[in-house]
């Protein structure tokens, strides 16, 4: 179907000028274009990746200063519950509402444990509640465990510590004498989780995760 | 005293095209001085707005110069046409982003309508232009591509993701459309 008219109109296109088309056209400004354009590519790239990496960096360093932050807070204040069996005789002391959600959290895991075999030693249910709250202090030798009478540290058992939790009566020097007044309490800004056991020997704590808790800085409380 | 010229002074297609492959920039704007109004008319010819031509014209030629190493040098006016087949190729990738579609049409009857064609050969560029634009884009970038490119139906059909015979009829419902708006120019003149 392609005529000599087609032709014609090739050549007519072909000799016109671009002022006809668009009088506006700069040759030279466009050229400038074209060469910026060519030299885009490196541009262009860093353009699209430097929001990313500034979004990544930025979170790296808010995740390290909260990190940081979370560790200091962690480090200063640090709650445990513990729970050990001793005499009857020896009174509940929990008196707030979450001391008493404590002590039936403690109750049932003793009881838990106390359907294992071979642990006659423990086979009354709690007696006490025994508190203790954790406090970095390097300067105790890791060796200085608690020096508490055999039939109180039988079963010692450290259990989650909740959040919003006052601890009361506590002190850091496990000797009886150091055993501050009654009614200190202690303000527990979050939740912690750390478990001491004494399963297998008497007088012996065994630490799941010494970095996470040595006992040096484990203060220890027991309620009269 | 003159000065003997030193390099390629890139006057035709082999030097410019040597040039360009080595990434000379004297040869690059050779190029560009040399194909860039040829371009730019193609261009206005498929998308009608001068802006836009520009902006396709331009990214030709960066595609060029960026793809340089895929052209095959086979004698004069290869450049020209691998440069041509380029911009095309932009403007038919426009039109695809402002949604133009290529109807699939069934086959018609195409008639021969090229008694009536010599009254377009008569027009000036500027007027054949204004026709051309006020085709449909479909049928303008066929009429193109088939009158300008001199390419085949089997090639604008491969080229647009249409059938043959879609590509047939859209030229021949281009050449029926141009032929009723020249009739009525003429007309109006008489």
């Amino acid at each position: 179907m392609k005529t000599h008219t087609d032709q014609e109109i090739r050549e007519i296109m072909e000799n016109a000028s671009v002022s006809e088309f668009l009088p506006g056209f700069d040759e030279a400004q466009t050229w400038k274009e074209i060469q910026r354009r060519i030299q885009k590519p490196a541009s262009v790239w860093y353009k699209k990746v430097l929001p990313y990496a500034a979004v990544l960096i930025m979170g790296v360093l808010i995740s390290q200063i909260f990190g940081k932050l979370y560790e200091q807070k962690a480090g200063t204040v640090m709650s445990l519950s513990a729970v050990r069996n001793i005499d009857r005789n020896i009174p509940m002391t929990a008196n707030t509402v979450a001391e008493m959600k404590d002590t039936v959290v403690t109750k049932l895991a003793s009881a838990k444990r106390l359907k294992k075999p071979g642990k006659t030693i423990l086979s009354e249910s709690p007696k006490a509640i025994v508190r203790a709250a954790l406090v970095p202090e390097t300067q105790i030798p890791l060796t200085q465990e608690p020096d508490l009478p055999k039939e109180q540290t039988r079963s010692v058992e450290l259990l989650v510590a909740t959040p919003q939790l006052q601890v009361k009566h506590y002190y850091d020097v496990l000797e009886p004498a150091d055993v501050p007044a009654a009614n200190t309490y202690v303000h527990i800004p979050r939740k912690r989780i750390i478990r001491l056991t004494n399963k297998r020997k008497e007088q012996d704590y065994v630490v799941k995760n010494p970095e996470q808790f040595p006992l040096r800085n484990f203060f220890y409380a027991i309620d009269k | 005293m003159n000065i003997p010229l030193k390099g390629p002074l890139y006057t035709d297609e082999f030097e410019i095209a040597q040039g360009c492959l080595k990434g000379l920039a004297a040869a690059q704007n050779a190029l560009y001085k040399k194909y860039a109004p040829a371009l730019l008319i193609l261009c206005i010819r498929y998308v009608s707005n001068g802006e836009e031509a520009r902006e396709i014209m331009m990214d030709a030629f960066v595609n060029c110069y960026k793809h340089f190493k895929s052209f095959q040098y086979v004698g004069e006016g290869s450049l020209q046409a691998w440069l041509r087949r380029i911009a095309v190729n932009q403007c038919l990738m426009f039109l695809r982003k402002n949604n133009v579609r290529f109807l699939e049409l069934g086959e018609r009857h195409v008639e021969s309508v090229a008694e009536q064609e010599d009254v377009l050969a008569q027009l000036n560029a500027r007027e054949i232009m204004l026709r051309i634009h006020e085709l449909p884009p479909g049928y303008r970038a066929v009429f193109n591509m088939y009158v300008f490119e001199e390419m085949q139906h089997k090639e604008i059909a491969s080229a647009l993701g249409i059938s043959e015979s879609t590509s047939k009829t859209q030229l021949y419902k281009a050449r029926l459309l141009l032929q009723k708006k020249l009739s009525t120019t003429k007309e109006n003149i008489l």
